[in-house]
């Protein structure tokens, strides 16, 4: 027990949970977006590994950073593209095709980087993002390591956070798509376009998607490797219902999340961690997630007219 | 779903996919084509066996 408060006190553990929260923050905003317009966008995996690929790769062939950021969104936005393609006009199931787009987008990947590297074992690696350095705070005793020492990649996380709140809440637009979500038929008849929304919606989340894939690689680790995703995009699903589709709840499920997963790595160095066996650890945060979803999000209000394919002219 | 739900598709879908695979071990050897092309191709046929069972809903009416 005093090895746990150890844990807790240490500053290293709170930019731990920071770092391991960053791309989690994205893809959950990435998901939001679609699930308020009504889309459900079961991609959020494979976005995520591609994002990844497509950032590393900017990089490696000598692009700068934030370019490899920009690229990783773009190829993000085409599988946004696809997938919005399908569900919105064409209003197929979107389980199926988000499934599809999953495995179509991580195959695609490792592929992709099959080709462009076909012989290396050693993944190569890259310079990543630096922690930044914030000239007051990062110098402050213990708060400076635990809060100020993340990258920029994840201040704009966090930023994306605030700017999806504002756009959703505080202007026409993120109106019109709350409305897209709930009753689409309204916004039909104020003469908007809901194809339009839910496509835009789309695009625009699986962009944030494949940001956050990105963070993993260009700023987490510094290469790429296959299972690297190794489900956070599930898992951003889950915590975008227990953030009840709202965004200040959804990055408090986010940074939780991270907490549980940055407890369980140094638990398994404790004690404790020579008895029991290492997965039980690994199964620790996705547990734990079950139980706070279960115990914070009843009363959480779906999106009313999610996963339901609009057709113009429906009573 | 490549079978439509049919007890009988799901064996002739299941001998396609295993042949998709099979193909693409076989294919790296020879061509030097990653194996992830199989992967590539199932999540293709997925998504455009989706989109085919749409087209099947609309029929030609004459007159």
């Amino acid at each position: 027990m005093s090895e746990l408060a150890d844990i807790l006190i240490s500053a290293s553990f709170w930019a731990a949970v920071l770092r391991i929260a960053a791309p989690l923050i994205f893809a959950t905003m990435g998901e939001l977006i679609c699930e308020r317009a009504g889309v459900l966008n079961l991609g959020i995996e494979g976005i995520m590994v591609f994002g990844a690929f497509a950032g590393w790769v900017t990089v490696y062939a000598g692009g700068g950073l934030w370019a490899g950021v920009a690229v990783a969104m773009l190829a993000g936005m085409g599988f946004g593209a696809v997938h919005a393609l399908l569900t919105v006009p064409f209003g197929l199931s979107q389980h199926v095709v988000g499934l599809g787009i999953t495995m179509l987008a991580t195959a695609s990947a490792y592929y992709a980087y099959r080709l462009a590297l076909p012989e290396v074992t050693n993944p190569p690696r890259i310079e990543p993002f630096q922690p930044l350095h914030i000239p007051g705070l990062s110098d402050l005793p213990w708060l400076g390591e635990a809060l100020f020492s993340q990258t920029a990649l994840s201040w704009a996380g966090f930023a994306c956070v605030a700017l999806t709140a504002l756009v959703l809440y505080r202007t026409p637009l993120g109106l019109a798509l709350r409305a897209a979500g709930e009753n689409p038929q309204a916004v039909e008849a104020q003469g908007l376009s809901v194809a339009a929304l839910r496509m835009g919606a789309v695009i625009v989340g699986s962009g944030l998607m494949a940001v956050g894939g990105a963070f993993l690689t260009m700023s987490a680790f510094s290469s790429f490797f296959f299972e690297m995703v190794n489900g956070r995009g599930w898992i951003c699903i889950a915590l975008v219902v227990f953030g009840a589709w709202k965004p200040g709840k959804a990055l408090l499920g986010v940074l939780l999340f991270a907490g549980f997963d940055a407890l369980q790595v140094r638990l398994q160095q404790t004690g404790l961690g020579q008895i029991v066996p290492y997965q039980v650890f690994l199964m620790i945060p996705y547990l734990l997630s079950v139980l706070t979803l279960i115990l914070m999000s009843r009363r959480a209000e779906v999106p009313a007219a999610l996963m339901t394919p609009f057709n113009r002219g429906d009573r | 779903m490549l079978a439509l739900l049919h007890p009988l598709g799901v064996v002739v879908s299941a001998l396609f996919v295993a042949g998709i695979f099979v193909g693409a071990d076989s294919m790296s050897r020879a061509a030097e084509v990653p194996t992830y092309i199989a992967d590539i191709l199932l999540a293709a046929a997925l998504l455009f066996m989706v989109l085919a069972i749409l087209l099947t809903r609309f029929r030609v009416v004459r007159g």
